[in-house]
């Protein structure tokens, strides 16, 4: 199946900060969950995919054309949900999607309203008396009425209540459902992730730790417990991270085919714990 | 094939080039009519009476109400098709431009138009201005006069603030701006119309242009450097037109 969006070795430096190598293909039906600590390149990343940075190095691709060949078409097929909203403040936003709609060849104005009305958001009041909330829900709202191939979200959960976060995850599942389209979003919540997303990235200083889907993630690891001196014995290679108590220490144990023998039987961690010692590596209580 | 697309093509030029030559004429015929208004009044005036003050005045509207009534009209018309030009809604597209499908140079020229606008709302405001200054001899020295040519010359600071230089023509904000020239120029303004409220408040405006001369060269000292502001801002708003980064993003990452 060709990949609705594939990167391929993007690098971007930036305000002393860089992005390297970045490579990873993504086919519609499927959501992409991006991981990493604060500063780690995610909101980078995302702009970058969005083509509102210029790669250094790398190409990104979206649905066979490249952005930096046909700005025009890639972005048709973008939805964006970003930090911060580009509408204009002093418009409604009815009129803000009325008006910057026309740019999307299938923007639907029935489908902004529906999500208007499905997200408690009024149309008729002007942008710059929403909420941060509000404003992201708006956001998603004028994405889902373009109905691009491609959705791309900046931390979306962030600044909305526990109970929206919920449906608006369903809303992301229901974007994928009919297999033509593709979410890519940026998180700290582990519990998101979790939740929705088919492939995990994981960015840590601007460089990809790891692009896999969820499933294949935890078996990849194992979480050992015994002594700070039989944990030490272990080669340094096989340990991703660790965290040593004053009755026990545990180890994050990346599995590879010449250690796979030893762990048979040693228990898989959860995605938080993995994402625990893949952010903090060696930890002492 | 080929041919086919070439005319579409030329067609879609061609329309596009004569909405941009309308709404420019739109633009003019607003400025004339704003000029014709203000320079009018200002000229019979003068001619009149051979100089300003607010009894000759007053005695000039009572005179040729209806030649006062229908310049002033003209001023608000000319005001009202300046302010619904503005309101086009491609133009007002700072932001958003960057996330829209369209091109690097559909981007630029709507920058550049947006550039025009606030340049033409610059103009408007500053012949506002003076048109309020001659508008404020309506009044004598009463109270409700006094607070009506203050209430004036708010919208008219209102005006300037919103709709000119101190957003800047890239969309930057008076706390964005980056160039020193443009920080100067906005804040010489504001120490500028300050000063004249303050001028008219104490004494009688025209009165006081007249017995000193110099007083016009703030005004001349600001139309130069305004024009320097904007030349330069055009210039770095071209360059980095299709440039997200470069415009808003120098300072984050993330």
């Amino acid at each position: 199946m060709t990949p609705l969006l594939e990167v391929k070795g993007i690098c971007k430096s930036f305000g002393g900060f860089s992005l390297q190598n970045i490579s990873f293909s993504l086919e519609p039906g499927f959501i992409l969950g991006i991981i990493g600590e604060n500063g780690s390149g995610k909101t980078t990343l995302l702009r970058t995919l969005l083509h509102l940075y210029r790669p250094d190095a790398g190409t990104v691709t979206v649905d066979g054309s490249s952005a930096a060949d046909n700005e025009p078409f890639v972005r048709q097929r973008i939805g964006a949900v970003l930090e911060q909203d580009f509408f204009e403040d002093r418009w409604s936003a009815a009129k803000n999607a009325a008006c910057f709609g026309k740019f999307y060849p299938d923007f639907r104005f029935s489908v902004f309203q529906e999500s208007c009305r499905r997200f408690e958001i009024s149309p008729d009041q002007k942008v710059k008396n929403l909420s941060r909330g509000a404003r992201r829900k708006l956001q998603f709202a004028f994405a889902l009425a373009c109905r691009p191939s491609l959705y791309l979200m900046d931390e979306p959960a962030d600044g909305l209540d526990p109970g929206f976060r919920r449906s608006l995850l369903s809303c992301m599942q229901e974007i994928v459902e009919s297999g033509q389209r593709s979410v890519v979003f940026s998180t700290h919540l582990i519990s998101d992730l979790d939740r929705i997303a088919d492939y995990i990235l994981m960015l840590k200083d601007g460089r990809m730790q790891f692009f896999l889907d969820k499933e294949s993630l935890c078996s990849r690891f194992c979480l050992l417990r015994g002594t700070r001196e039989e944990l030490n014995a272990l080669p340094e290679a096989w340990i991703m991270g660790q965290k040593h108590g004053e009755y026990h220490s545990e180890a994050l144990i990346l599995i590879t085919e010449e250690n796979r023998r030893h762990f048979q039987r040693v228990p898989h961690p959860d995605l938080s714990t993995v994402f625990y010692y893949l952010e903090r590596g060696t930890v002492s209580c | 094939m080929l041919k086919l697309l070439l005319k579409t093509s030329a067609c879609f030029s061609l329309k596009s080039s004569l909405k941009n030559l309308l709404y420019l004429i739109f633009w003019l015929f607003a400025e004339i009519l704003l000029l014709v208004s203000t320079v009018g009044v200002s000229l019979a005036a003068r001619s009149i009476y051979g100089g300003l003050n607010s009894l000759e005045l007053a005695s000039y509207v009572s005179k040729w109400p209806a030649a006062s009534y229908a310049s002033m009209a003209v001023l608000l018309l000319s005001t009202g098709m300046t302010a619904l030009f503005a309101r086009e809604k491609p133009l007002a597209l700072p932001r958003m431009a960057f996330l829209l499908p369209v091109t690097a140079k559909q981007r630029k020229d709507s920058l550049l138009k947006l550039f025009l606008l606030r340049l033409m709302w610059l103009f408007m405001a500053i012949v506002l201005f003076h048109h309020i200054t001659l508008g404020g001899f309506f009044y004598e020295k009463s109270l409700p006069g006094v607070l009506t040519q203050t209430g004036l010359y708010l919208l008219t600071v209102w005006s300037l603030l919103l709709k000119t230089g101190f957003r800047g023509v890239n969309g930057k904000s008076l706390e964005e701006s980056t160039s020193p020239l443009e920080k100067f120029v906005n804040f010489y303004w504001i120490l500028f119309l300050l000063a004249q409220q303050l001028a008219l408040g104490i004494g009688h405006g025209q009165q006081l242009y007249s017995r000193f001369p110099l007083l016009y060269a703030p005004w001349i000292i600001l139309l130069v450097l305004q024009g320097c502001a904007a030349a330069a801002a055009t210039k770095e708003c071209l360059e980095k037109a299709s440039d997200f980064e470069q415009i808003y993003c120098q300072k984050q990452r993330g």
